[in-house]
This record gives structure tokens, sequence and C-alpha cells, in this order.
């Protein structure tokens, strides 16, 4: 109950002469919950805390769980049916060389479209950090998060007719009189095909093109944060560009790099749909997933599939913090 | 900036004064080769420094924001400049702990500069510049994130170590006091422009124009017309507050005054006069009999505490 909230009326004098007259209304209930919290601020915490408590604890870390417990649990065979004993079997056959093969190809391709997007996303991310104000700056935001607005499956498809044989890549290595070069690196084992759309260098360049915002935003955060006299003072201290890079930019960034690649390395362990759209059509993990728990109902199996990626982020954000990524937050 | 010509000599400490904007940073700016001039020269030693780029100049800078960097120890920061002149990593230590010696830090290098305050930073930043041994070390407004007691303090410090090291000082500050208390000579700076170039007490006593008079130590300007009429001469003069003095009504050549406003400094007591519609400003002794707004009191200056001038306006 504030005070002057009773249903009497207050008068007081202001100056000499006049004289005011407030009445107020007695307080609702609205006011009184207020009041009531504003007299238990623990109680108002818990009120916040509890739905995001409830859907990380409860709904996302419980299936995480479950889905860890299904992992060791085996399927029968012959039946078909999965067996609810604890075993290590289903890592066994998780680590046979086909299944391997999944995992370092995975791993392989995160790592890649890591490093692809940290260096694309540097320059575009410092400009915008460093130099754009205003209007410009709003075009850096507008032009990085527009291609989020569009559907993912949409963009994929786009880059399907971009990088088929008949597509307009191909077009343009034709009228440039460049189709040699293109052959050229399509012969190439490995990272070539048929056309770019079937080969590792397509799916690369996909997933590259569809994670880069979530590298340079946060990139942009952290650069943000690094004001100019800093980079002055190293100049004034000796330092060739190259070198206040090396010494100053780069640790104060990698905050921001590290967030970065967390996002474009996690997001393509996991992604099923580019890989099997484009691509080589031989399997990543998220798409050997998707074939153990439908159609093969080898649900362990599946499990765990799912039980590497985050093993891989663990192990990864360990070594993060290891080279002391994180001591300039 | 515009038509500014200035001569800065060796082993001095000299200070570049103005208020906010008036481009006494930007001048600090071109001599550590952070801006370009579009024209113009800059000598640093006899040597063309235009196209020189700051990595490149034998001067370094203490920021306004120390730009200590926040991902090295002290120790590092100190010794930044000598692990890029790819200095052995013992003498770089070794050089580094000598200039936290210098300024009284030993034994914090293995700190973080969030770790220190302010008064700390801003010796680290001091000792980071000075163990490079420049030709020229550059401050840009490096007191002015401290607190009165530790300004006072640091001024002492700086004025002693620019003494001992025997290194040239260029000093950019907008507090006049900090200027004319610390340095060999001063440039007063407005607009772009510099104003005068002098030694601290020929800025003070004998001002080239108004601003100068009113910034530098808010002098009273007496305008033209009031020389006139009880003068009779042209131009304008300054007058400093501490040199109006309280005197009897008989006395000759006394001009009567209403008293406006009364504040008590401490030291002395500033009074806010009006004198035949001129407001000045006096700064009297405390031991006066009891002073009250609107009071009438009669007050007179000597001949030799007026300095005319040549009114070069602002």
């Amino acid at each position: 109950m504030c005070l002057g909230r009773k249903k009497t009326s207050i008068s007081w004098r202001i100056g000499v002469s006049e004289t005011a007259t407030v009445t107020t209304q007695d307080s609702g209930f609205a006011v009184r919950i207020s009041d009531t919290l504003w007299r238990k601020p623990k109680l108002l915490l818990v009120l916040l805390l509890a739905p995001p408590v409830l859907w990380l604890g409860v709904v996302y870390l419980g299936s995480l769980f479950a889905l860890l417990a299904q992992s060791f649990f085996s399927i029968d065979e012959y039946s078909g049916l999965i067996k609810y004993e604890l075993t290590l079997k289903t890592y066994r056959e998780l680590l046979i060389p086909a299944n391997l093969d999944i995992l370092v190809r995975t791993t392989t391709m995160a790592i890649v479209v890591t490093l692809a997007a940290a260096i694309v996303a540097f320059p575009i991310a410092y400009y915008a950090a460093r130099y754009a104000r205003g209007k410009w700056k709003a075009v850096f935001y507008l032009g990085v998060m527009l291609p989020l607005w569009s559907s993912y499956l949409v963009k994929i498809y786009a880059w399907k007719l971009i990088l088929a044989k008949e597509g307009i890549l191909n077009w343009l290595f034709d009228t440039l009189h460049l189709s040699w070069a293109l052959e050229a690196f399509l012969s190439i084992p490995l990272i070539g095909g048929n056309s770019l759309s079937v080969s590792y260098t397509g799916t690369f360049l996909v997933f590259l093109y569809v994670w880069l915002p979530f590298m340079v935003l946060p990139m942009q955060a952290a650069l943000e944060r690094v004001p100019a006299s800093y980079l002055e003072a190293s100049a004034d201290l000796g330092a060739t560009p190259a070198q206040t890079f090396r010494n100053v930019l780069f640790p104060l960034a990698l905050p921001g790099i590290v967030a970065g690649s967390i996002f474009t390395f996690s997001l393509t362990l996991g992604d099923y749909i580019i890989p099997q759209i484009i691509g080589s059509s031989r399997l990543f993990i998220g798409q050997a997933v998707y074939a153990h728990q439908g159609t093969a109902g080898n649900i362990p199996l599946a499990a765990a599939f799912t039980v590497v990626p985050v093993i891989v982020m663990a192990f990864y954000l360990w070594m993060a913090k290891r080279q002391g990524a994180f001591d300039a937050l | 900036m515009d038509n500014v010509d200035l001569q800065i000599n060796e082993g001095e400490f000299f200070a570049m004064l103005g208020p906010s904007g008036s481009g006494k940073t930007t001048c600090l700016r071109l001599i550590a080769g952070f801006e370009k001039p579009s024209n113009g020269e800059i000598m640093i030693f006899g040597e063309s420094a235009g196209e020189v780029p700051p990595y490149c100049r034998n001067v370094n800078t203490v920021f306004q924001d120390y730009a200590l960097f926040p991902h090295l120890s002290v120790m590092d920061n100190v010794a930044y400049g000598l692990m890029i002149k790819k200095v052995a990593k013992p003498e770089r230590l070794h050089a580094a702990d000598e200039a936290l010696d210098m300024v009284r830090l030993s034994g914090y290098g293995d700190r973080k500069p969030s770790q220190l305050s302010g008064g700390q930073r801003q010796r680290v930043a001091l000792a980071r510049a000075l163990v490079n041994k420049p030709k020229v070390l550059l401050l840009d407004e490096p007191l002015g994130a401290l607190d009165l007691k530790l300004r006072e303090e640091m001024q002492e410090e700086l004025k002693d170590l620019q003494r001992s090291l025997g290194i040239t000082f260029v000093f950019v500050t907008h507090d006049q006091g900090e200027a004319l208390s610390m340095a060999d000579r001063v440039a007063v700076f407005n607009e772009g422009r510099i104003m005068q170039v002098g030694t601290p007490h020929d800025i003070y006593y004998r001002p080239v124009s108004r601003f100068i008079a009113d910034f530098v130590g808010s002098s009273n300007v007496l305008p033209d017309g009031f020389l006139k009429k009880h003068m009779s001469r042209n131009g304008s003069a300054s007058l400093r507050p501490e040199a109006i003095k309280l005197v009897a009504a008989s006395d000759e050549g006394s001009h009567e005054a209403t008293i406006l406003s009364v504040s008590f400094l401490g030291s002395a007591t500033r009074l806010g006069l009006s004198l035949d519609g001129l407001k000045l400003s006096a700064l009297v002794d405390n031991i006066q009999p009891a002073l009250a707004i609107g009071q009438n009191i009669h007050v007179s200056w000597s001949q030799e505490d007026l300095h005319f001038m040549e009114d070069r306006g602002v």
C-alpha cells in the first residue's frame, strides 16, 4: 500500500496561497500484486525463472539424458526389438569403418566450414564494427540477417540450381571461357565430382552460406568492444598493422570467434538436409541418425550417433578454454 | 585546423590548452601520426613526418583512456613496445621492471589492468610509453579521469619525471590550472587556431585577446566603452579578479559597485560585482567585514594590473 493511496484526501499547501488537493482510489488487485512482489524479491525471481528452468531442465536436458541412456541399449538382430539392458555393443557398432567414415567426414566438414566462415566473416564484422555508422550499420545488419528471413529449404534448392550442371555458375564459367578451370577443379578427387551440386565442394559452399550470419554477428559484437585507441596504442608502440592484428585485435576478437564457431561447428555437425540435397550422397551424422531412427528402427545406434557431436563440442569448448579463448571476456 | 604554426623545443614541457573541440587533440594526433595533415608540414627533429605511419615515429603517447590492452598483464603491457621490436625476453622484462619501478608500481606486473585503480592504470600507461625511450612523449588529457587529490599528486610526479628524464613532453589539457602549473610553455587553442604561445606567466598576465583573458583564469575584461568613460583611452583591458581591492569610499579613483553574489571558496571569497552595469568578478581575502548581496561597496585597482590588449575578438 503506497502512502497517500488511502481513500482519504490529502491536501498540502504550495507556496503561500495555493492549496492543492489530491484524492486517490484504493489500491486495486494489480497494485497489491506488485506490492507483494516488491516486498518479496525472491518470489519474483522464482516466478521469472520457473518456465525457463522447467523447459531447459526437464524438457531439454531430460530428453538429452533419455537419448544418452538409449545409446547404452542395443537392438536384437533377429527380432529387431530393443533390449533394455546396459551394454557397449552399440558403441562398438558405431566404430565399424563405415560408421567411422561418417563421423570423420562430418567433423572434417564442420572444421573446414568453421575456418572458412571465420576468414570470410572477419572483414565483414571488422568493417561493421569499426567503420559502419548510422545508415550503413543498418545496411550491414539487414545484409547479414536478410538471408535468415527466407526459408532454409528455399535457399538450399536455390543453391542446387546455382551449382547444377545446367546452372548459372556453369553458364558463367562458359561465358568467360573458363570452363576448363571448373573441369580441372571438379576432376580433383574427393572435393570434385560430376558437377558442383554433387560434390563436397557444393556441400561446403552451401554450409558456408547458410551459417555465415551466425559467425558474423558474434564476431562483430566482440570487435565492437575493441576501442580504436587500442589499435592506435599498438601502432604508437611500434607495431605494424599485421603485428597489431596478431597481438591485439585477434586475441580480443577471439571470444567472438569462438562463440561464432560454436554455432557454425555444431550446426554443421547436426544438419541432415544440406548434405542430402547437395553433395555426393555419402552420409553425414545427421542423415545417419535420421535413417537409423526412422526406417531402420535402430534407436540405440541413432542415439549413439547423436552423442558424438555432443562429445566433439564438449571437447572443442574445453580446448578453447584451455587455450585462453575466453580470457578477454 | 588552420594556420597552426608551432615550434616545440627539445626537452621542454609543452602544454596545449584549449576548450573541447579547439583542435588541441587533433594537433597531438598529427604529431603521433594518427591523422594525416591535408596540407602543411610536420617536422620531428628535423625530419618531415607527414607521411610517416605512427609505428615508424620515435614518439609515444599516453592516451586519455590509457588504452591498456585488457588481455595482457601489466608487465606484458609495459613490455609490448620492446616485444614488437623483438628485444629478447629477459632484457625486455628487465626494462619493463625498471619502468614499473620508475612509476612506483614494482610488484604489480602480474596483475591485469582491470585489477588496478585509475591512478595506477595511468602510471602503467606512462611506463608503457617511457620504456621505449621516446624522444617525445605525448600526453592526451592524461589526468582527466582522476580525482582532484590524485591529479595534484600526478602533476608533481609528471613534472619530476620530465625533469629527470629530460625528454620533451607535449601535454594536452583543457584545465588551465594544470597547464599553467606544469608547463614551461603553453599554446592556447581556440576554434582550430593557436591564439597565443608563451610562458604561463605571459599568458596569465599578458593575454593577447579577450578569449585568453577569459579562458585562462577567468579574467575580467573591461570593454572599449568602459575604458573610454573612466580612463579616456581606446581598446579593452583585462583585469585579474585578485587585482580588485575593496577600499573605503573616500579613496581616490575608487569605483562604486554593487555585490551580486558571494561565494566562499575556502582560501578566499569570490564576489560577483556590478560596476556601472559591467559585471566583474573579484577574489578577496576572507578577513572582510560581513558582505551581503545587494550591498554597495567601493573597489579600486592599480594601473599596472590592467593589461591592455589589441582585441582580436572571439
